[in-house]
């Protein structure tokens, strides 16, 4: 390095100075946020995955025993889906208790 | 001790304390970098900067330094973030200067201000950060040619500003 190089690294350098830790801190919150919401999310998806799985279930259920019953008992198979199906859509908006 | 690399892999498995040191190490070359680079919003700019570096822990290969990864996640945060170059160079607060001298400091300012955003990110990352010419093409996205041209214009520039300043 020349000595106008090492002048320039003198100006222009960092300041010698101890970590910031308060700015450290307010990263590391950041993070921990991020973390935690990317948890949930995680978990979001794992919970609407089994409950749409269970929707299918329950409606595949209902056309095969559609299917053994005739029209009517049909009709009266969907509807019980039908209501089953949005107990499971309801259930994950309603307020969680603490 | 563990090195960046060993840090930047913890972390890219959810190590947040592995994620911590390296926040430590890199805090004050990140903010330096960005001071100078984009000096008003700064530190905003910086927490963006780690915020995204532990989004995208997973995509550090290790082919290059941790370094040269998290400077280049800086100057894109700060291209993303600027404003129209018009209102660039007016209103700009002094960068705070290590020089005993404050004279120095604001000559330096001065010089800084008259090179363009790239050779100015070039000359901190080369001269103040003390990244290899590689490490700074890297971190820039340009090839290794250009950043040289950019680095030996910019300091040919600040010596002679600093040259005058001496006369």
């Amino acid at each position: 390095m020349t000595d106008a190089e090492a002048k320039l690294a003198a100006l222009l350098g960092k300041p010698d100075r101890p970590v910031d830790g308060a700015f450290v801190k307010s990263v590391m919150a950041e993070v921990d946020l991020n973390r935690r919401m990317r948890a949930s999310r995680a978990e979001s998806w794992r919970q609407f995955a089994g409950e749409a799985a269970a929707t299918v279930a329950v409606l595949a259920s209902a056309i095969l025993l559609g299917g053994i019953v005739g029209d009517r008992g049909m009709a009266g198979l969907l509807l019980l889906a039908l209501f089953g199906s949005s107990l499971l859509i309801v259930r994950p908006l309603a307020p969680a208790h603490s | 001790m563990d090195g960046d690399e060993g840090l930047a892999r913890l972390a890219a498995g959810g190590d947040t304390a592995a994620f911590e040191q390296l926040v430590r190490r890199h805090e004050g070359g990140v903010r330096n970098f960005l001071r100078r680079v984009a000096r008003d919003s700064a530190d905003d700019l910086a927490q963006e900067t780690f915020t995204r570096a532990w989004r995208l822990a997973g995509s550090f290969r290790g082919s290059g330094s941790y370094r040269a990864w998290l400077y280049k996640i800086a100057w894109r945060v700060f291209l993303s973030s600027r404003k129209p170059p018009v209102a660039e160079e007016t209103c700009n607060p002094p960068v705070e200067s290590h020089s005993p001298d404050p004279a120095i400091g604001i000559d330096i300012e001065r010089a800084m201000s008259a090179l363009s955003e790239r050779e100015r990110a070039a000359a901190i990352l080369c001269f103040a950060e003390g990244c290899s010419h590689a490490e700074a093409a890297t971190a820039l996205g340009l090839p290794l040619g250009t950043l040289k041209s950019l680095v030996a214009r910019a300091r040919a520039r600040l010596i002679s500003s600093l040259e005058q300043q001496d006369d």
